[in-house]
């Protein structure tokens, strides 16, 4: 066994304590794995290949997202999505999970991107005998995001509201369907911990 | 003054010595009194134990002249531990100074834990030697003797997750003030700290792809601090993969994918074998067949084995799962074509299955849950020199269809689709030039679909039940010995058992069952620097019992375009029917000059079915131009026996012979970096001798009947495939694959060639997996791949025969459907905790979802046709806890 102790001095004293310090990150309150949940407001627009069915279709959704902030500007998660939507004596259903990325563009502003699969499916509320339409497949949406935060600041990790603005288009093998989406979430970061955090050596090093 | 006493009670002297008293066996001096008798003259059960040493004053005389001695001395005592009597046996070596009276006067001072004998206190004689020794006067100016320090502050690291011992790594304690220590860990991950003043200390770890450990210990004063920190890596892989040494290169093409690689490639769900599939040379299977498509020769061209020896299935049903899990797999090695000696009976290609080389330095093992299916691992060390791992996996797509199907469905399981598959693997090493290892596993599959409604066309392909099931099993023991002086060999023996049921209701039942044993041995003997020898064997033994029976339904061939219906009833039935397969093969790697590696090679084979020996010659050329540039050619004869339906005297000709192939290739590698690597490589194939349908009539055994099959048919395949790769390296590993080729065939009896069923000419593939911070990592594969030929329908004609229409086709394999092209993609996230780790991943095939067309499907009459898909987007999620 090699045992090695060494008095150093004070310099090295400062030097132990900004050893890793290039690894680590000052606290913020996007940091850590998020969950967001809730609702939103869409506009959707259906249309089958051969255009015979053309439905514009205001409606509701609900929304969960979850994932971590990978680097300080990128994260990766996944989402899934559910909605319901009338128009002219139409009912129609979206549902859609995937992936997601986003990127921080500015402040607590972000960009999200999506990809998943998804099912767009509609039915006649005046004659139930006809047949759902409907269709399944590959499923994508971008939009931006923007955490306001109400927990207190110079912590990582938080409570946030988060307005969102989303464009979500299916195109499916007999229906294309784009959606235009407006809502709210709750959204709550994790924090990282403190081990990867840059902190005064009174919290860093807290047992 | 010191008077030092050196007391020797030695254990041996004092066993010799105590004893009941009585008749000394040494003799005392006259003067000695016999000590009393022991009660019962028992044994000695315990000897006395000195309780009260008394120091002798030291004779001051013998002090000035600086004398020192020893006196041994008789002492007698008593049952209560009292010195009765002592007498000196053997005064000192200097007389008249006063050693003997002073030893005297001490031990009759003495006090002793009584002996016993028999469990009660005896009286007992003892010898005993009294020292005395002078102590050494320091000298004046010397220092004081060293203080020796105390370890109050001892821990231990180990990697979070894996709990891997952390050497090396540096541990800072400090606190306010200035004072600040440091220690490394030791190969066990243990630092210590020595006199720490009590108190509060910061302490900080850290090293090279770590995060940072920080805390506060309180070190109290007396008192021994231990702890024992998790210490976490930035970036985790799935497998430790220990690479020894990279295996030299001398084949033509050898794709090797390590462990390492496989876990998070898109589209193959984790499993090992299922990642050949990506690499140039193999062509895109079906969807759903999993078949190993070699440089456009049909599956059954290539062989399967793990560690040389041949298996009979590598996937289960739906082929997303190989019967050998990732976790005991080393690598794959992959040989397209021009493979060495050391393998046979395939003109295709060769897969080859390594195994770990089982080294667990603790426990470990995962427990895997699929959407599809679950599986356990573990391994542990046994001793020093063995380990063993056992492994088991199961599906539960049988839970799930019983669950989701209705009782008024058409279609019902009365057993629904279900495998596992199970393993143990061992290996011990009885010394350093020896190692034996043993893998045993095995895989049962079985479904069977009921048909509760009749569907449109021929009613002699109308079945109500569809019935299959596989089992098999080997037990493979490899002894691998290296004595040295350039010589080593490996002996492998494997047992087994193979089934195989169908049934396909009135049409069609099979079953076969088969022991087999296999024996390997592969000697190598480096005679020189330029010149190695390798011999070995390679034979193996079947017993098989097969009842087969279909009604006018004949098994499908190359080239069909629908399924072969004929007016015969062929049975056939074996029973305890021994088949043998030996063979050998010599190889020679001879370096004429430094960078010139040339290796002729011979196998001869015997092939029981068609009573053939057979010689195949093989010559592999490898040229290093440069470090980074090798040249590569090779040339060499292959044969392969027929299918057991082809030679089998109901279903088919049992007068056919081997099918045989001539292998070319040349090519380069060039490695523009270390961890990049272009590999680009020509091929020709031509084939004869191959089997093909006939409609001849011929005379056998006196009677007329259908020859059915001939050795008439004739096939090349020629192209060139590129591989660009970049391993495992800074995070990141993948490979861009390209092949180019045309493989055709010339049936019996026909003057112009045709496309085989499995000629593409484009097939590429991109692939890449990058590893994220925060223990994510991404990988994505895109292929591209030309449609595959078919045989064109061009309308259908009533036959009032079969109540249907039958199909007019035109040119056999004329046609191509549409381009494959797909994007698969996976992310997996891992979560780390102190002992365990969680990884989940996606992985989402076709995610574009792209209508890929597999086939065609017609209506009744043939008039009209759509396209049958493969698989639509499909996400697969997963999770694994390792340990």
């Amino acid at each position: 066994m090699r045992l090695t102790t060494l008095a150093i001095l004070a310099a090295t004293l400062g030097a132990a304590r900004v050893a890793a310090a290039a690894d680590l990150v000052p606290p913020a309150p996007r940091q850590g794995y998020y969950i967001s949940v809730g609702g939103a407001g869409v506009m959707g627009r259906a249309q089958d290949d051969k255009r015979h069915l053309t439905l514009e279709y205001p409606g509701a959704t609900l929304s969960m997202h979850f994932g971590q902030l990978i680097t300080e500007r990128f994260g990766a998660g996944l989402h899934m999505e559910y909605g319901v939507a009338k128009a002219e004596r139409r009912q129609a259903g979206l549902a859609g999970m995937g992936f997601e990325g986003q990127a921080v563009l500015v402040d607590t502003l972000a960009l999200r991107l999506e990809a998943g699969v998804g099912y767009f499916q509609t039915v006649n509320l005046d004659d139930k005998s006809e047949p759902s339409r409907g269709t399944g497949g590959a499923y994508y949406g971008a939009g931006l995001t923007y955490d306001l935060f109400f927990t207190k600041p110079g912590r990582s990790g938080g409570w946030a509201v988060t307005p969102g603005l989303y464009v979500k288009y299916l195109p499916g093998h007999r229906y294309r369907t784009v959606v235009l989406w407006a809502g709210l979430e709750l959204s709550w970061w994790s924090g990282l911990p403190h081990q990867a955090l840059e902190l005064p050596p009174d919290q860093a090093f807290a047992p | 003054m010191t008077t030092l006493a050196a007391i020797t009670l030695g254990l041996a002297g004092a066993l010799a010595a105590a004893q009941p008293a009585g008749p000394a066996p040494k003799a005392p001096p006259p003067a000695a009194q016999p000590a009393p008798e022991p009660p019962d003259e028992a044994p000695i059960t315990k000897l006395p134990v000195l309780e009260k040493f008394v120091e002798a004053p030291y004779p001051e005389r013998a002090r000035a002249e600086k004398l020192e001695a020893t006196v041994v001395l008789d002492i007698d005592v008593d049952e209560t531990g009292k010195v009765e009597q002592a007498q000196v046996v053997q005064p000192s070596a200097s007389p008249g100074y006063g050693f003997e009276e002073a030893a005297l006067a001490a031990v009759a001072q003495f006090v002793f834990e009584p002996a016993e004998a028999g469990g009660k206190p005896v009286p007992v004689r003892i010898t005993y030697k009294y020292g005395f020794t002078l102590a050494k006067a320091p000298p004046p100016d010397a220092p004081p003797p060293p203080r020796v320090p105390v370890v109050n502050f001892e821990g231990r690291l180990v990697e979070r997750g894996t709990r891997a011992a952390l050497a090396g790594l540096r541990v800072t304690v400090f606190r306010d003030g200035g004072e600040a220590f440091e220690a490394l860990s030791d190969a066990q991950g243990v630092f210590r700290f020595v006199d720490l003043a009590a108190g509060a200390w910061k302490v900080q770890v850290e090293a090279d792809g770590y995060y940072p450990f920080r805390t506060t210990e309180t070190v109290v004063a007396g008192e021994r601090l231990e702890a024992k920190y998790h210490v976490e890596r930035t970036s985790y892989n799935p497998y430790d993969v220990l690479v020894e040494a990279m295996r030299p290169r001398k084949e033509v093409t050898r794709r090797t994918i390590e462990v390492a690689e496989i876990e998070s490639i898109p589209g193959s769900f984790g499993d090992a074998v299922s990642v050949v599939t990506n690499m140039p040379s193999v062509a895109r299977s079906p969807a759903g067949t999993g078949e190993l498509i070699v440089r456009g020769s049909s599956p059954e061209d290539t062989r399967i084995a793990v560690g040389g020896i041949d298996i009979p299935l590598m996937y289960h049903f739906g082929n997303m799962r190989s019967v050998v899990p990732t976790a005991v797999i080393d690598s794959i090695d992959f040989y397209p074509g021009n493979f060495s000696p050391y393998y046979g009976r395939a003109m295709g290609g060769y897969l080859d299955v390594r195994l770990k080389h089982l080294e667990p330095e603790k426990a470990n093992g995962y427990l895997d849950l699929t959407v599809i299916d679950s599986s356990l691992y573990a391994a542990t060390p046994v001793g020093d020199d063995a380990a063993v791992a056992v492994g088991l996996r199961r599906s539960y797509l049988d839970f799930v269809l019983d669950a989701v199907i209705p009782s008024d469905s058409p279609t019902s399981f009365s057993t629904a689709p279900r495998y596992y598959d199970m393993q143990v693997l061992g290996s011990w090493r009885p010394s350093r030039t020896q190692r034996v290892e043993a893998f045993f596993f095995g895989a049962d599959d079985r479904m069977v679909v009921v048909s509760k409604t009749p569907s449109d066309g021929d009613s002699r392909l109308k079945s109500s039940t569809i019935g299959i099931g596989t089992k098999f099993y080997r037990g493979i023991v490899n002894h691998t010995w290296t004595p040295g002086n350039g010589f080593e060999n490996e002996a492998g023996i494997a047992l087994g058992y193979d089934g195989v049921i169908q049934d396909l209701g009135s049409q069609f039942k099979m079953d076969f069952t088969q022991t087999v044993m296999q024996l390997r041995d592969r000697a190598r003997l480096t005679v020189s620097d330029r010149l190695t020898l390798v011999a070995g064997v390679d034979s193996l033994v079947a017993n098989a019992d097969a009842t087969v029976r279909s009604m006018g339904f004949a098994p499908p061939q190359e080239g069909d375009t629908q399924p072969v219906i004929t007016d015969r009833i062929m049975t056939t039935q074996i029973s305890g029917k021994w088949f043998y397969y030996p063979a050998g093969y010599v190889e020679a790697e001879w370096k004429p000059v430094d960078d010139l590696l040339v290796m002729p090679g011979l196998r001869v084979d015997y092939f029981d079915w068609t009573n053939e020996l057979t010689a195949d010659p093989r010559l592999t050329v490898r040229w290093t131009l440069s470090d980074r540039l090798v040249a590569k050619a090779g040339v060499g004869m292959f044969h392969q026996e027929p299918t057991a339906d082809q030679v089998d005297v109901g279903f088919g000709n049992p007068a056919l012979k081997t099918e045989r192939a001539l292998h070319y290739s040349a090519g380069a590698e060039y490695r523009p970096l270390p961890h990049v690597s272009i590999d680009v490589t020509g091929f020709y194939k031509d084939m004869w001798n191959m089997v093909g349908r006939s409609d001849a009539m011929i005379t056998r055994d006196g009677k007329l009947v259908p020859e059915v099959y001939n050795n008439g048919a004739k096939g090349r395949v020629y192209g060139a495939d590129v591989l660009v790769r970049h391993e495992l390296f800074e995070n990141f590993f993948g490979w861009i694959a390209y092949t180019l080729s045309r493989s055709e065939r010339r049936d019996p009896g026909s003057p112009s060639w045709r496309l085989f069923d499995y000629d593409q000419t484009h097939i590429f593939t991109a692939l890449a997996s990058y590893k994220l911070p925060r223990n994510w990592e991404v990988g994505l594969r895109w292929r591209y791949v030309t449609g595959k030929p078919y045989t064109p329908i061009e309308g259908g004609v009533f036959d009032s025969n079969i109540d249907a229409y039958a199909p007019t086709t035109g040119k056999v394999n004329s046609a191509r459907m549409g381009s494959f092209n797909q994007l698969d993609l996976r992310i997996d996230k891992r979560w780390v905790y102190d002992g365990w780790m969680l990884n989940a991943y996606v992985d989402m095939q076709n995610t574009y979802n792209r209508e890929n067309p597999e086939a065609y499907g017609y209506n009744f009459d043939y008039s009209k046709k759509e396209v049958v898909a493969g698989l639509p987007i499909l996400p697969i999620f997963g999770l694994r806890a390792e340990f």
